[in-house]
């Protein structure tokens, strides 16, 4: 079994029996390719690929129709219990991930998670309830996913950068690979502290990281960024700051303290390119702060981790 | 000879007494354990927002018991692929066919899981003190029936045991 396969297995593990051996049972080449799962209740088991979308058979085999025979229908039980395994059987335990819409599971798998909401007399959603859909995202550990940033930006030293991509373009992999490769010998073991608030770069268990993270790599695992940008920032003397998803105003107070202290910052922002993202507020916003050097922005879902576009930002600092 | 069958019944009629308050004192002892048990987690969740399954573990690598075993059967179960809840009424249907606990007691333990892990952490604090005041006070009576049982039991079985010797002598 090669380690894409793994990837796959380790991200269904919660799944009820019935449904993984009919995943697993897959073609190694469907399997290997496989992006996202998703689980909706009394409808067929979604598989995607990079370039496909299929429906799962009950004998392990696709369909690439809804409307054939065969096909793998996710009851209401097994989503139930599929909800029940992936929260380990412990709500309470992710009740803020939960409300966020998401868990991540051991080896860094985001599961998203639509429910209905329920609303508390402040207007917030204080818990979710009737799951009605899953969808797993398989995570995966490519490496030279950063090569592309990596010869086009760090060829002279050390930077911040910006990586702008929409979802699934492969933002999260690219800042493994980057976190792996600054914190090794070729540049020269930096120190490189990781805010990791969903568990998605370095997939941390127990304190262990399960994906594979550099020699010089520190990772505060499940620390809302802002916080733990902060705490980064006072405790471990990093080098450089690494964080995924940025966007909100507790961030941006964070960003200008670390580029106040002349820490470099890498980070992600979801945007389908970069004359969108120049129109957002939050661009501005950050932009304000002069934190970052340059933006690499990402080709898009079917081409994960390349770079399509460098833009400089300095002309964006106010 | 006579007297030596009468001091075996007498014996064996203490022995049975004897064992009596044992399973007493068991079921006192097996109770005890669950109420650490529930405050034990009712602990972990407040101050870690540990999950159930994760302080199963740790409880069964750290401790030995009546709980650390009962634990590891419920994760054995899981790991075949069984419910917590499922494998929770396994472990308790278990312990009572040791002869550790009353239907009674079994029952309330059941209950209890049926909460396990199923609601936001207030949910859970309110299901944990809710059965740690029911089993302390299962506990209390369970302790009261061994105070005035034990003594009558023994006295009990020796007058039979006595009144069989003169029968059969």
């Amino acid at each position: 079994m090669n380690l894409e396969t793994n990837a796959v297995k380790e991200a269904i593990t919660f799944l009820p029996e019935r449904l993984r051996e009919s995943i697993l049972g897959l073609d190694a080449i469907v399997k290997n390719s496989i992006k996202e799962i998703r689980i909706r209740r009394m409808c067929p088991v979604a598989i995607i690929t990079s370039d496909q979308h299929l429906f799962l058979k009950m004998n392990g085999t696709t369909a690439t129709r809804d409307t054939e025979s065969n096909l793998c229908i996710a009851t209401n039980y097994d989503v139930e219990d599929a909800v029940r395994r992936l929260c380990s059987y412990s709500v309470h335990a992710f009740q803020n991930e939960m409300k966020n819409g998401y868990i991540t599971v051991m080896g860094g798998h985001r599961v998203g998670i639509a429910a209905s909401a329920v609303v508390n007399e402040k207007g917030e959603i204080s818990a979710i309830r009737n799951v009605s859909s899953l969808n797993i995202r398989v995570a995966r550990d490519v490496s030279g996913a950063a090569d592309d940033v990596i010869n086009n930006i760090f060829y002279d030293k050390i930077k911040s950068v910006l990586i702008v991509g929409e979802p699934s373009s492969g933002k999260t992999t690219v800042l493994r690979d980057l976190a792996a490769r600054l914190s090794g010998a070729d540049f020269g073991y930096r120190r490189i502290c990781i805010v990791d608030e969903r568990s998605e770069i370095a997939a941390s268990n127990l304190g262990i990281n399960r994906m594979r993270l550099g020699v010089g790599c520190d990772v505060l695992d499940g620390y809302p960024k802002s916080e733990g940008m902060m705490i980064a920032l006072r405790a471990m003397s990093p080098d450089v700051i690494i964080c995924d998803e940025i966007g909100s105003d507790n961030d941006v107070f964070a960003i200008e303290n670390v580029a106040n202290a002349g820490v470099k910052l890498v980070a992600t922002i979801h945007a389908e390119s970069f004359s969108r993202l120049t129109k957002r507020p939050q661009f501005q916003r950050i932009m304000a702060t002069g934190a970052f050097d340059v933006a690499a922005v990402l080709s898009g879902r079917h081409n994960p981790g390349a770079v399509n576009e460098i833009v400089s930002l300095r002309r964006y600092w106010k | 000879m006579k007297i030596f069958g009468a001091v075996l019944v007498i014996i064996s009629s203490y022995a049975v007494a004897q064992y009596y308050i044992l399973l007493m004192r068991r079921r006192i002892k097996t109770i005890d354990s669950f109420i650490k048990f529930l405050s034990n987690l009712q602990t972990r969740i407040n101050y870690e927002y540990s999950h159930f399954i994760e302080i199963f573990k740790d409880i069964c690598e750290r401790e030995n018991g009546i709980i650390a075993d009962f634990l590891r059967e419920c994760l054995k179960e899981i790991e075949k692929g069984s419910s917590l809840k499922c494998s929770w009424d396994a472990g308790i249907d278990n312990l009572a066919k040791q002869k550790r606990l009353l239907q009674e007691d079994c029952d309330v333990l059941k209950d209890f899981a049926k909460g396990l892990g199923e609601s936001d952490i207030d949910g859970q604090k309110s299901n944990l003190l809710l059965y740690i005041e029911i089993l302390n006070s299962r506990l209390r009576s369970a302790e009261r029936n061994l105070e005035e049982k034990s003594k009558i039991t023994v006295s009990g079985c020796v007058f039979c045991a006595l009144f069989l010797v003169v029968l059969l002598i």
